[in-house]
This record gives structure tokens, C-alpha cells and sequence, in this order.
């Protein structure tokens, strides 16, 4: 039973350092006799390496160290699922960004210097920047043999990984309709930009041996495991702390920082630091997985959807990360919250030179939704249905079975977020010049909150009562910006019956929490949140039974006097903190944990399962657009969004959520793009890679649905992902119904709009 | 490299040091004074995470020389307010949930107290062009425009 | 390492230095020089920082209008003077960067830095504005449309200093405004850019002036488009032929912020924009 601290507005819990300029970031850590580190990236996307000599740079005053593969070849190659990343290169470029040799000196300054003096030899190889080439038989391998073994069809060639879907019989389901439907949508290369470049410290203790990391991660421990492998130690040998995190969104998924900092803070005997500027970032760091997606729609002429085949290709650039998942991902999303009796579907993910790409904000859903929700708009059009009519006539409800074969027994709220998203918009506004015309979009989505699909996902976290009388949580679960120490907080809060101002977080580290999992996958406010409530209920038990012991009363009546919780029994009283005090004393410590580690499941060849996702959050968003049909702006005016998300924990944070996740999907849809010419980034930095500023979003209106009963704690479910995701397609929507272009590629720049109203001869 | 003498008022205390020229104001300000609040985002003032107000107006401190800020009273977001004495501004952007990630808060209260400084009414379109050149990844700036508002119309709640 | 910083109290220090030391860069805001070698800042030879030059920060107005090198674009956005006599001017200074941007780039480093998408460029060359470049013992007066002569460059000497622009008071008869298309609303450099100045007599287009940024090497003063509207009547001002020729005499290419050819279907639209508002800010109703 919620008592009072659930769905109440409150400031967040980190909000006073931040306002303050105190909260320490990952940028923020030094240490006095500090090192530091740049690094030697290529300029070539594929290439062997033929030489690389620096003895020039070891040479220069003030450079403490180089080091190049050559230096360290017992050091193991690392990445998120597949191994397929070398630290150093050894032989062979595989993207520009690939890091060469590694200089530690004692400014910035000379390191940088120290990198020109460094010299290369490259035999350029044939650059693959088109992952229809890369899947040619005759196309260059870029990686040269297979990695792990893996239960998916895997490394033939160039293609990392081939998924399949298969619900029902997709020809009978065909040969059902009365219209098919088929169109080819694409995705591009899309930069995270969170504000916060990769950044971080490491020290070595040579008595310990011991290495201590403070960089941010949306995964501790994951981090650990890895770096641990790839530098031939044992896990507790290396300690990561967690700084307060400036934006993640997937990027801060991958090993960033994390393995030369520790290498280098060993080989050098100094801490070591490292900043990477926004260049660098841009260039080397992982990107949105670009997707073509081919959907093939079979509808009856009331508009129920008997049939739906999906194909993805996708490119997963020059290392696989967590490529093959999300396209994976992808495919299992592509029918949107539609129940269909037959669906048929393959996906591929493919090695390219690009920029290797990785989980980010949607992971794969994004891409999807906007090919899928283009889909139902284009029927509805194309069949004269009302686009709302017609998604609510195939949207899933209780009792559906998703296109994993998942039957929805509880929280399906797709129907309840088209409604209460349709009526809080209203009507469209007229537009405000002769030249502009408005129309209005709508997308709704589904997206499954955990990684399920088998895969060992679970949350531990901890809760005590310290000597002072407070409470303490212990989880490693990633405030990457999104407020989950504030949900955390609120559920503590919740279950003791205390204000949320009588509980501490403490700091994140691999060696004082246990494993939360990844800030991912929208998971936390589920997984987290639920582990913190179980240990919260645990430590309740355990209050409770040294109360009965010591109070007389098994449930004393709780005061706060002075910021002390004041524990009343029958005749006499005592502070929180004192009955730790008396309970530490008997050995019987008022400390308790929690474990959430829900079972989930699914047949990788045919993507089939009975509990694919532990939950699954819907969100619908409308959009009003006005188009400059003489310059091709698209000026979003309007964004309604009805997210359910089962019960809101704090609304404040939801909210914050919605709208952030709109402007992501706003400048998605409309200006973000890493271009690559032959697998050059030529938009490296903030001038030419465009996001979008206060004056590109408008202000965004969130009405929550409460569908409840879900998997998280109080009926919760998470926000994070599928707060953007329905804002691109339904923008492209929205651009349609003004103009009436149809428009199938991301960004729709001004370019892309204006010609496409010049091919069709203009507006009327 | 020369260093060079300067002298310049921080938060309201005078400074003196020598610098080298290639040293940048962000670089002074955190690496020197460890006024760590100040962040850098891009380097190129692409993004306003590391504006201060430099004589009473808003800049990116990675665009000024440490050396032009000879004779300069530079304000940074630790002269805003403390713990115990909030700028109003700090206050509201807690109260209306306008931080997240927190990275480009400080950035963005120095150009939010610089508008309000030449401009203490101001529209929701005009708080949106102040805060033009701070670009946040996180809130969809809904949320801090409130709170700007709030404060240029003295609300409190 | 070679890298002297100096900063001059007087134009006269500042020209003498600069006459003794080859090679010395000239920084102003800063906006600009410190973007372009922002990670290599110790590889400048020298600077040469005329910030304390209070005699260039000023605004005079006046039949003659001069206003300093070092003064800001948003001083100039900002000033009620010009905003009623020279809006054009106001407009391209409003357009550059973002706030904090605009409170240290000058309107003397906007010329210097010579791009070809510069904001303020456009504006000064249609009010008829000249260039001040100041060298050891002599002034020139630069007409805008003959002080750039690429991207990135100019007619300076290295060892001359703007010192200012001036220009005619335009008078009431007269109209401006500036337009600039982006990728987005703010911090955008332009993908192609536009200003008129334009003279309202008898309900007729006396004078006309164009320019545009982004779609030429160089800000392009677009005369023969110029001259085909010139003596126009406002009754029936026709755009075909003057749009026909501005496509002629513009030459944009394709790069990360728009194509050519966007570049040249963006141009008739924000010719027929600008113009019209400028006619509009002349005092001239018009209709729609």
C-alpha cells in the first residue's frame, strides 16, 4: 500500500549540488601529480598498418609515456557482447577513430604535441561504407575471423548476425487482404551529444594491485568484468566509482575511458586523467544504428491487419558493441503495438568501416516505430481511415499475443494512451503565414522495459539504518540524469512511512553496491526500483522485530523531531539510530537486501517466447507541425504526449522524461545526421552536427495514463526510451498532413521537405 | 611560453596569477581556482555549458584568453548562491525539475541571471532566445523555461 | 615556443607592433580565432589583442554613421539608433550566434574572419558602408563590396587594422531587412542569407540594394538583380526576370548545410522576403 510519498511532486534528490556548480563530475576528478593522457586515432576507416614509429614523441620534455600495441600484446580485446575491439590497433584500421598508441604526459598540452610527433604508415584498404557492399560475397572481411559463439546465425562475411521473427503463416495471412501494403523506410547515423564528453581518472596502488576508476558508466559492473578481462585481472582488482553521470542516452553503455586510464595509470605509476574533447567524442565514440526497413502490410478493407513481413539491414559500423541486439530488437518491435496473426520477419546486422554504432535511447524501437508508424499512417491514408480509428482497431489490449508470441495479461494501456492523448490535443491552429500550412501527426508505440528475452537481468540493492539515525540505500544503479535516485528515494521513502529527506543514496562503486544492472533498456524505475522496495520491506521486518524487542511494540508510532526519527513503543521512545546502535550491538544489524530477478524467455529462430519482456510501457504522442512550403522548414509547434506508464512514481521526473525524450525525437526527426563521406565523419562538432535548442522545441504537454498492474514497484513501469519514441514518426506525419509529402528517410530537412514539395508540383 | 601578470575579481574576490597566453578562461577558473562548477562541453562556444558572466555580461569561457580577462570581474555560478543563500534562479530550477543531467545547468543559470539582468520581464519567447546558445540533451527545456518565468514574475511556488 | 601575447593600449602601439611582428594574429572577441585552432591554441605565433582599444568602441551616429570595429553584435542588435535608421545592420547582428556570442564577437572580427556566411556582411554592403583599415601611416577607406576577395579573405595588409565602418544615415525614405536560413532556429551558421536596402519614391523602387551570404565565395552584391528591380513600380512589381537574374549572377555549392541547388530555390524565396519587407520598412503598405 502506497502511503503517501508515490506520485507526489518533489524536488530531486541531486538537484542542490547541481544548481550549486558542487556536484563532481567525471570531468571534475584530479588528483596532484596527475598524468595526462591523448590519444593516437587514425585517420583512415580501413587500412593495415604498415609502421608506427614514436620515438619523436617519447622523446619531447614532458612526455611521461607512449605506448602502442606492440607495447602491450597480452592486453584482450573488449566489447559489450562480441570481444571485437582491440585497445590498441595491432594490424588493421577498422574505422577513423581507431586508437593507434596511447601518450601520457605532464600537461595536455605536450601530450597533444607528442601525438604530431608520432609517425604512421597505412596500406589503404577498401573502404566499406555501404553495408549492401559489405554483404557482397567479394566484399573485404573487416574482421577477419568469427568472435564468440552465439546463438544467432552469425559471421558470414560482413554480416555479424541474422535474426528472425515467425508468428502464424505470414502467405496465409497475405492472401486474407484486400490491399498490401509495402514501403522501404531509413534511419541514420545519430550522435548522443549528452553535454558531458567521455572523461575520467584512474590510480594504480602497486602494493594493492589494485586500480581504482572514477568514469561514468550506465553499468559498474559490466564495466568492471570487462576491463578486469582485458588488462588479465581479477575482478575485485579493479574498483569503479561512479562520478555524478553528464548524460548517457547508450553511449556510456560501452568502454569509453575505462580500459587505458587503469592500463596507463599502471604503466605510467601517476594517476592518470583524461578528457576527450567533443571531436573526439563525435568521431570515435558510438552512434545510433542506422536501419533500412522494408514493411510489407496486409489489410482488409475494414482495416483489421491480417499480415506483416519486416526486413532489416542494418549497419552496425566497424564493431558489433550491442549491434546485433538492437537490430534484434528491431525486428521483434516492427509490428508496433498491433496485434497480428501472422508475421514473418529477418534482420541483419553488418560489419561496415563507419563509426561503430550502440545502444541508443529507443535500442532499435526508435527505428522501428518510425518505420511503423510511417506504415499506419500511409495505410490509413492510402485506404481513407481515420489514422486514429485505425490504429485503435488493431491496437493490442489484454489478452493479445505480441508479435513474439507474448500474450498481454496486464497493463496494456495503447488504447487508453491514443484516447487521452487524441482529446488533450484537441484541435490544430491555423497557421501564421499564407506560406506555412499546419497538420498534425500522431505515433503511438509499445516498448519492452528490461532486456528480457532470457537474458540474466536482475538488480540487488541494499538498505540500512546507519548509527546517525538515517536510512542508507545502496544501489549501483545509474543516475545518468534521469532522476532514478529520486525514484529510488521516493519507494524507500514509500515503504519505511519516512520523509524522503531522512534517506542518503550512497555513492555507486563496484565495491560498496552490488550489481544494479544497466541504466538501460528502461529499466531501472522496474528493476531497481522494485529491489530497493523489496530490501526497504526487508529492513522494515527487521526494525520492526528489534522495535518488538526493545519498545515493546512491534509497530511503534514514528515522529521526526529535529531531522531525528523518533521511534514511540508502548511506554518509552528511543531514535532510529539508537536502536541501530542497540541492534549492531547484538549482531543482529539493521541491514537488509533486496533482488529483483524476474525469469523471461524466447526462441531466438523464431523470436518466440511466453515472457519475452517483464513489462511493457506504450506512449502516444500527437504533433502539430507548420511547414514553410518556400523553404522547407518544419517549425514543430506542438507536442501532446499520454505515456503509460502503470502507475507514475514522480511526476516531476515523468515529465522531465517526456519532454527531453520529445526533443530528442524532435531533432532526429528533423536535423541530426552524422554524415560519412567513405566513412569520414564531416560533421564533427556542434557547428555542423546540429541539436536542438530552446527555440527549436516547443513546449511539451504530458498527460499521463495510469494503466497500472505492471511489473515495477506500485504497478510501475519505465519512461526513458519510450519517451522519444514516438515523436519522429509522428512529426513525419504530422509533415504529410500539412503538404502532403510523404517523405520515408530520415531528417526531413528543410532541403529533403522543399523538394519534395517541388515534386509534386507544389502546394495548392 | 611567457606568462603573463593578470589581475581580475572572481565571484568578488581579486585574483592575481601568471598565465600563459594559450590558457582559456574555463581553464583558469577550474584548474586554477577549482571552480569546478563552470563545464566545458565543446570547446568551440557550440554549447554555453561553460558561461560565466564576464563584467555583467554572459560569455563562453572557452572563447576568452585567460589574458583578456586582465581587469575582468568575472561571475561563475559558485557567485551565484551557495547551499545556504540560493539565487533565486538556483532555487526555481530545482522547484520546477528544470535539472536532469545537472552538465549544462550551471551554463544555463548564468544565462538565465544575465537575461534577467538586462531584462527582468521577460517573455517565454525571449527567455527561449536567452538561452539559445545553452544546449541541453536531457530536459527538452520546458521545464527551465518555467522556472525562469517563475522567478522573472516572482512566483514562488 | 615563440607564442607572445600582446595587448596594446593605443591604435598607435597596436600599428607598430604589428608593423615589427610578422605574422602576429589580431584578436578581438575571440569568437572566431579561438574556434578555429581551439585545440592547438599553442601553435599561434602571436597574438596581438586590441581589446583595450576603447577609441574603436564606439558608435557615432549622426549624416555619417561610424561605428568602431570592436563593437559588439550586441551592442549593435541592441541600439535604438540604428534599429530605427539601419534595422538591416540590427538584423544581421542579431543573427550571429547566440547571446553569448554576441556579447564578445565584434562587428571589426566578423569582417576580418571574411566568411562567406558572416552576418553582418550582407547588411553593410547594401547601406553603402566602407571599410576603415588603418596601417602605419596611412587610412583607407574599403567599399564593402570590394573588401572581400575569398573565403577567409580579404584586401588587408597583415600589417593594417580595422578600425571601423561608416556609412550614410539612410534616409526616411528608406526600408531594410535581413534574412538568414538555417538548419535550425538559433547557433545556426547560415545555409544562405539575404539583405535589401531598399529606397521607396512615388511608389516606386528608387534605389534598390541586394546582397547575399552563403551562396558565393564572398558576400555577393547582386547588381544586375539590382538593377532590373531598381525604378520598379510597387503596382506591379513583377519578380520573374529579377529572381531569373539572381540566379545568374549567384554561383553556391554543396556542402554539410545545404546544397547547391537548395541554395538556389532558397534565394528566389527569401529575395522576394526580404524585399518585400524592406519595402514594407520603408513606411510602404503592402498587400498579403
Amino acid at each position: 500500500m502506497s502511503k503517501g510519498y508515490i506520485g507526489k511532486r518533489v524536488n530531486r534528490v541531486d538537484a542542490l549540488e547541481k544548481v550549486t556548480g558542487k556536484a563532481l563530475y567525471s570531468v571534475d576528478y584530479s588528483m596532484d601529480d596527475m598524468v595526462y593522457i591523448k590519444v593516437l586515432r587514425t585517420p583512415h576507416p580501413h587500412a593495415l598498418l604498415k609502421k608506427i614509429d614514436v620515438s619523436r614523441a617519447r622523446e619531447l620534455p614532458g612526455v611521461v609515456q607512449v605506448i602502442t600495441a606492440a607495447d602491450v600484446p597480452w592486453l584482450k580485446n573488449f566489447g559489450l557482447i562480441f570481444k571485437d575491439q582491440e585497445v590498441l590497433v595491432r594490424e588493421k584500421t577498422r574505422y577513423m577513430g581507431d586508437a593507434l598508441a596511447v601518450v601520457a604526459a605532464e600537461d595536455e598540452r605536450t601530450a597533444r604535441r607528442a601525438l604530431n610527433l608520432i609517425e604512421v604508415e597505412y596500406e589503404p584498404l577498401e573502404v566499406i561504407s555501404d553495408p549492401l557492399r559489405a554483404m557482397e560475397p567479394d566484399a573485404p572481411r573487416i574482421h577477419e575471423s568469427g568472435q564468440v559463439p552465439f546463438e544467432h546465425e552469425f559471421n558470414q562475411g560482413n554480416v555479424l548476425s541474422i535474426d528472425h521473427l515467425v508468428k502464424g503463416d505470414v502467405e496465409q495471412g497475405f492472401a486474407q487482404a484486400d490491399h498490401i501494403i509495402e514501403n522501404e523506410f531509413r534511419t541514420q547515423f545519430v550522435d548522443h551529444a549528452a553535454m558531458e564528453p567521455e572523461a575520467g581518472l584512474a590510480l594504480y596502488d602497486p602494493d594493492e594491485d589494485h586500480y581504482t576508476i572514477w568514469a561514468a558508466s550506465q553499468w559498474l559492473h559490466d564495466v568492471q568484468t570487462d576491463v578486469a578481462r582485458v588488462l588479465g585481472v581479477k575482478i575485485e582488482q579493479v574498483q569503479v566509482i561512479q562520478p555524478t553521470i553528464g548524460g548517457a542516452f547508450g553511449r556510456r553503455e560501452d568502454i569509453s575511458v575505462h580500459v587505458i586510464l587503469p592500463l596507463m595509470a599502471k604503466l605510467t605509476g601517476r594517476p592518470v586523467k583524461w578528457v576527450m574533447t567533443r571531436q573526439e567524442t563525435m568521431l570515435t565514440q558510438s552512434k545510433r544504428t542506422p536501419m533500412t526497413i522494408r514493411l510489407k502490410t496486409g489489410v482488409k478493407k475494414d482495416g483489421t491487419i491480417t499480415a506483416w513481413e519486416t526486413e532489416i539491414v542494418a549497419d552496425t559500423g566497424a564493431y558489433a558493441s550491442t549491434g546485433a541486439s538492437i537490430v534484434h530488437q528491431a525486428l521483434y518491435v516492427s509490428t508496433g503495438p498491433y496485434e497480428i496473426p501472422h508475421v514473418k520477419g529477418v534482420s541483419y546486422t553488418v560489419y561496415t568501416n563507419n563509426t561503430y554504432t550502440g545502444a541508443m535511447r529507443g535500442f532499435g524501437a526508435t527505428e522501428a516505430a518510425f518505420a511503423y508508424e510511417r506504415q499506419m499512417d500511409c495505410i490509413a491514408r492510402d485506404l481513407g481511415l481515420d489514422p486514429a480509428e485505425f490504429r485503435l482497431k488493431n491496437a493490442y489490449t489484454l489478452g493479445s499475443a505480441t508479435a513474439n508470441g507474448q500474450v498481454l495479461t496486464t497493463s496494456v494501456g495503447t488504447r487508453d494512451t491514443i484516447l487521452s492523448a487524441r482529446e488533450h490535443f484537441g484541435e490544430k491552429g491555423t497557421p501564421s503565414a499564407p506560406h506555412k500550412k499546419r497538420g498534425v501527426g500522431m505515433a503511438t508505440i509499445m516498448f519492452g522495459c528490461g532486456y528480457g528475452e532470457g537474458f540474466p537481468d536482475h538488480s540487488i540493492a541494499g538498505a540500512e539504518v546507519t548509527e546517525e539515525g538515517r536510512i542508507l540505500i545502496r544501489s549501483a544503479a545509474a543516475d545518468v540524469g534521469q532522476g532514478v535516485k529520486t525514484v529510488l528515494t521516493l519507494v524507500a521513502a514509500d515503504v519505511l512511512n519516512i520523509p524522503p529527506e531522512c534517506i542518503d543514496l550512497g555513492v555507486a562503486s563496484t565495491h560498496s553496491t552490488k550489481n544494479a544492472g544497466s541504466t538501460s533498456a528502461t529499466r531501472q524505475t522496474i528493476f531497481s526500483g522494485n529491489a530497493v522496495k523489496l530490501a526497504a520491506e526487508n529492513l522494515l521486518g527487521k526494525i520492526y522485530h528489534r522495535a518488538s524487542v526493545e519498545l515493546g511494540r512491534a509497530h511503534p508510532e514514528l515522529s521526526i523531531e529535529n531531522g531525528d526519527i523518533i521511534l514511540h513503543g508502548t511506554e518509552k521512545q528511543m531514535t532510529l539510530g539508537e536502536l541501530a546502535k542497540i541492534a549492531k550491538a547484538k549482531d543482529e544489524p539493521l541491514s537488509a537486501e533486496g533482488c529483483y530477478f524476474p525469469r523471461t524467455d524466447i526462441d531466438y529462430k523464431t523470436g518466440q517466447g511466453t515472457n519475452v519482456y517483464v513489462a511493457y510501457t506504450y506512449n502516444t504522442q500527437y504533433v502539430e507541425v507548420e511547414v514553410d512550403t518556400e523553404t522547407g522548414q518544419v517549425d514543430v509547434v506542438r507536442i501532446v504526449a499520454a505515456p503509460d506508464v502503470g502507475k507514475v512514481i514522480n511526476p516531476v521526473g515523468l515529465e522531465g522524461q517526456s519532454e527531453g525524450g520529445s526533443a530528442m525525437g524532435l531533432g532526429m526527426a528533423l536535423m541530426e545526421e552524422q554524415v560519412f563521406a567513405k566513412a569520414i565523419t564531416v560533421n564533427p562538432d556542434f557547428s555542423t552536427y546540429l541539436i536542438p535548442t530552446a527555440l527549436d522545441v516547443p513546449d511539451v504537454e504530458t498527460f499521463a495514463v495510469e494503466s497500472g498492474d505492471a511489473a515495477g514497484p506500485y504497478g510501475a513501469k519505465g519512461i526513458g526510451e519510450p519517451a522519444m519514441i514516438p515523436t519522429a514518426p509522428a512529426i513525419f506525419n504530422a509533415i504529410e498532413d500539412a503538404v502532403g509529402i510523404r517523405l520515408y528517410d530520415m531528417p526531413a530537412t528543410p532541403e529533403k521537405v522543399l523538394a519534395a514539395i517541388k515534386a509534386k508540383g507544389g502546394i495548392a | 611560453m611567457d606568462k603573463y601578470p593578470i589581475k581580475l575579481t572572481v565571484n568578488g574576490r581579486v585574483h592575481e596569477f601568471q598565465v600563459e597566453a594559450d590558457l582559456r578562461l574555463v581553464d583558469l577558473l577550474r584548474n586554477h581556482l577549482q571552480l569546478l562548477g563552470t563545464k566545458e562541453g565543446c570547446g568551440k562556444g557550440e554549447c554555453g555549458a561553460c558561461t560565466v558572466l564576464m563584467n555583467g555580461k554572459s560569455v563562453t569561457s572557452c572563447l576568452v584568453l585567460a589574458v583578456q580577462a586582465d581587469g575582468a570581474e568575472i561571475v561563475t555560478v559558485e557567485g551565484l548562491g551557495g547551499d545556504l543563500a540560493l539565487h533565486p534562479l538556483q532555487d526555481a530550477f530545482i522547484k520546477y525539475g528544470a535539472v536532469q543531467c545537472g552538465y549544462c545547468t550551471p551554463g544555463m543559470l548564468m544565462s538565465a541571471k544575465y537575461l534577467l539582468d538586462i531584462n527582468p520581464r521577460p517573455s517565454r519567447e525571449e527567455i527561449r532566445v536567452a538561452i539559445s546558445g545553452n544546449l541541453c540533451r536531457c530536459t527538452g527545456y520546458t521545464k527551465i523555461i518555467d522556472a525562469i518565468q517563475a522567478v522573472a514574475e516572482g512566483r514562488r511556488d | 615556443m615563440s607564442y607572445v601575447y600582446y595587448a596594446p593600449s593605443t591604435l598607435s602601439e597596436a600599428l607598430t607592433y604589428l608593423n615589427q611582428h610578422n605574422g602576429t594574429r589580431i584578436i578581438a572577441g575571440g569568437t572566431d580565432l579561438l574556434v578555429k585552432h581551439y585545440d592547438r591554441l599553442d601553435t599561434l605565433d602571436g597574438l596581438m589583442d586590441i581589446g583595450k582599444l576603447a577609441e574603436l568602441k564606439k558608435v557615432e551616429t549622426g549624416e555619417t554613421v561610424r561605428i568602431g570595429a570592436l563593437v559588439t553584435h550586441h551592442t549593435i542588435a541592441d541600439h535604438s539608433w540604428l534599429r530605427e535608421y539601419a534595422l538591416v545592420l540590427c538584423q544581421g547582428a542579431e543573427a550571429v550566434g547566440a547571446p553569448q556570442i554576441r556579447n564578445r564577437g565584434t562587428l571589426g572580427g566578423n569582417l576580418a574572419n571574411a566568411s562567406p556566411a558572416a552576418d553582418t556582411a550582407p547588411p553593410l554592403v547594401v547601406l553603402g558602408a566602407r571599410v576603415e583599415l588603418v596601417g602605419p601611416g596611412m587610412t583607407e577607406s574599403v567599399p564593402m563590396e570590394k573588401f572581400f576577395t575569398g573565403p577567409g579573405r580579404t584586401v588587408m595588409e597583415p600589417n593594417q587594422v580595422i578600425t571601423g565602418v561608416t556609412f550614410p544615415k539612410p534616409g526616411p525614405n528608406q526600408g531594410g531587412c535581413y534574412i538568414k536560413l538555417g538548419k535550425r532556429k538559433a547557433m545556426a551558421i547560415a545555409t544562405a542569407s539575404i539583405a535589401v536596402q531598399v529606397s521607396v519614391d512615388a511608389n516606386k523602387l528608387s534605389d534598390v540594394k541586394i546582397c547575399m551570404g552563403s551562396v558565393a565565395p564572398v558576400p555577393l552584391k547582386a547588381v544586375k538583380t539590382e538593377a532590373i528591380l531598381r525604378g520598379k513600380s510597387l503596382d506591379s512589381l513583377a519578380l520573374k526576370e529579377a529572381e531569373e537574374q539572381l540566379q545568374a549572377e549567384i554561383t553556391p555549392i554543396d556542402d554539410i548545410r545545404g546544397t547547391a541547388k537548395y541554395r538556389r530555390q532558397a534565394a528566389e524565396t527569401i529575395l522576394r522576403r526580404a524585399l518585400f519587407q524592406a519595402i514594407r520598412n520603408a513606411g510602404v503598405e503592402l498587400d498579403g
